[in-house]
């Protein structure tokens, strides 16, 4: 694999000198002057890091333009294979959820007819029987369980939908919490219940 | 009538005539637990405290409007008793009936058929036309309006999908099959069963 750049800059007088940049910038800080000292060699190093990066990436740059290449000439070759895929599939799912919309309409039929049979005359009186309708059996269907907001059936009972994630071991408290401290800024909540709002600094050096 | 009486009255059923064609079903006795302990969940538990399986199957069944009116003016899970003369033969006889409508009977039956067709041939297939004769005897209705309603897998995923219950009634044909069966078991059995009866010390 060639690195020539990333060899360049890791042998160049600027990378030299990190060992005693790294040493200053792991010292304790104990005052102003040793403050500075280490503030000097994290932006040394950080340099450095930003040199070797920049390099890598440049080395990087051939071997992905050839994976794009690939990729590209991957595509070429299995795009209307994969879309005649699609195509079929669509159209054999549009057949099975025609095939069900038949059952679902011919079941309806089905229980009005066998309620409106069985709701004339009296128990002592025979019915003919209620005609079943044969249809082909839907195959290769995967069906997996999702849940969406649906408005028609009123307002979302966030609270239960909480309730349930929580009590079924399957809540992600992170995905609320992310925009709390905004939510709460914005609506002037002060405080909630159970959540800690904190101050979380890094340093940084500018 | 309790569960425990019911069970230990000593009458005929549908069940021990069916057993007799079927013979011993112990190997699906997992099935047929599962099948009781759903009953119990949909038809013996308000709706408002049913689990979700059986909340989504009460659902499904009322989604017709018809059969929403069904479910509220009829009595669910009725025991009952009555004398039959079936073939010369004074046959006392029980029937634990799911739905009882002032002009029909129905059947929750829990399945594993995924379509209508498949639940018709399943239904003959466990010798049903037998009970859905006998309910008829004990409760005087025609059996012809004896209804099965099939609760198929895709009906307990906790999704309402009215298409996964099926509505079934019998053949006139299969009806009058049934009726043979249980007038052969009847010529054939009875002084058996009539033993195995007095056993429990009711007739």
């Amino acid at each position: 694999m060639k690195t020539t750049q990333l060899q360049k800059v890791v042998s160049s007088p600027s990378v030299d000198i990190t060992p005693k940049h790294i040493e200053v910038a792991t010292m304790p800080v104990l005052d102003q002057l040793s403050f500075d000292e280490v503030k000097y060699s994290c932006k040394e190093l950080d340099k450095v890091v930003k040199l070797i990066e920049e390099a890598a990436k440049a080395d990087r740059k051939p071997l992905q333009d050839e994976v794009k290449r690939i990729i590209e000439a991957e595509k070429e070759h299995t795009a209307p294979l994969i879309d005649a895929i699609n195509k079929g599939k669509a159209n054999m799912l549009g057949y099975q959820n025609e095939l069900a919309r038949i059952e679902r309409e011919a079941n309806e039929k089905a229980a009005n007819e066998a309620a409106e049979r069985l709701l004339s005359g009296t128990p002592d009186q025979a019915i003919e029987q209620v005609p079943q309708l044969v249809l082909d059996k839907p195959t290769g269907l995967r069906t997996v369980k999702k849940a969406r907001i649906n408005n028609q059936n009123g307002f979302v009972d966030w609270a239960l939908v909480v309730e349930t994630l929580i009590l079924a071991d399957k809540f992600d408290p992170e995905t609320l919490l992310k925009g709390l401290p905004a939510a709460m800024d914005k609506l002037n909540v002060r405080e909630i219940s159970g959540i800690e709002v904190y101050e979380h600094t890094t340093q940084t050096l500018r | 009538m309790t569960d425990e009486q019911y069970i230990y009255y000593a009458a005929l059923s549908a069940s021990r005539i069916k057993r007799f064609y079927t013979g011993d079903l112990t190997r699906v006795y997992k099935a047929l637990e599962e099948g009781q302990t759903f009953h119990k969940r949909l038809l013996e538990t308000p709706p408002k405290f049913m689990d979700a399986e059986a909340y989504c199957v009460y659902k499904a069944i009322i989604a017709n409007k018809a059969w929403e009116a069904i479910w509220n003016e009829s009595q669910k899970e009725v025991a009952e008793v009555r004398t039959l003369s079936i073939k010369g033969h004074v046959v006392p006889a029980k029937a634990k009936h799911d739905i009882k409508h002032p002009n029909f009977i129905a059947d929750i039956k829990t399945t594993s058929c995924r379509t209508q067709a498949e639940f018709a041939q399943d239904m003959m297939r466990h010798y049903n036309h037998i009970q859905a004769n006998w309910f008829s005897m004990v409760a005087g209705y025609d059996p012809s309006r004896f209804v099965y309603i099939g609760v198929s897998p895709q009906s307990r995923r906790g999704i309402v999908k009215p298409e996964g219950i099926f509505f079934h009634t019998h053949t006139r044909e299969e009806l009058t099959q049934g009726l043979i069966l249980i007038e052969n078991y009847i010529e054939t059995q009875w002084k058996d069963t009539q033993k195995y009866l007095n056993l429990r010390g009711a007739i």
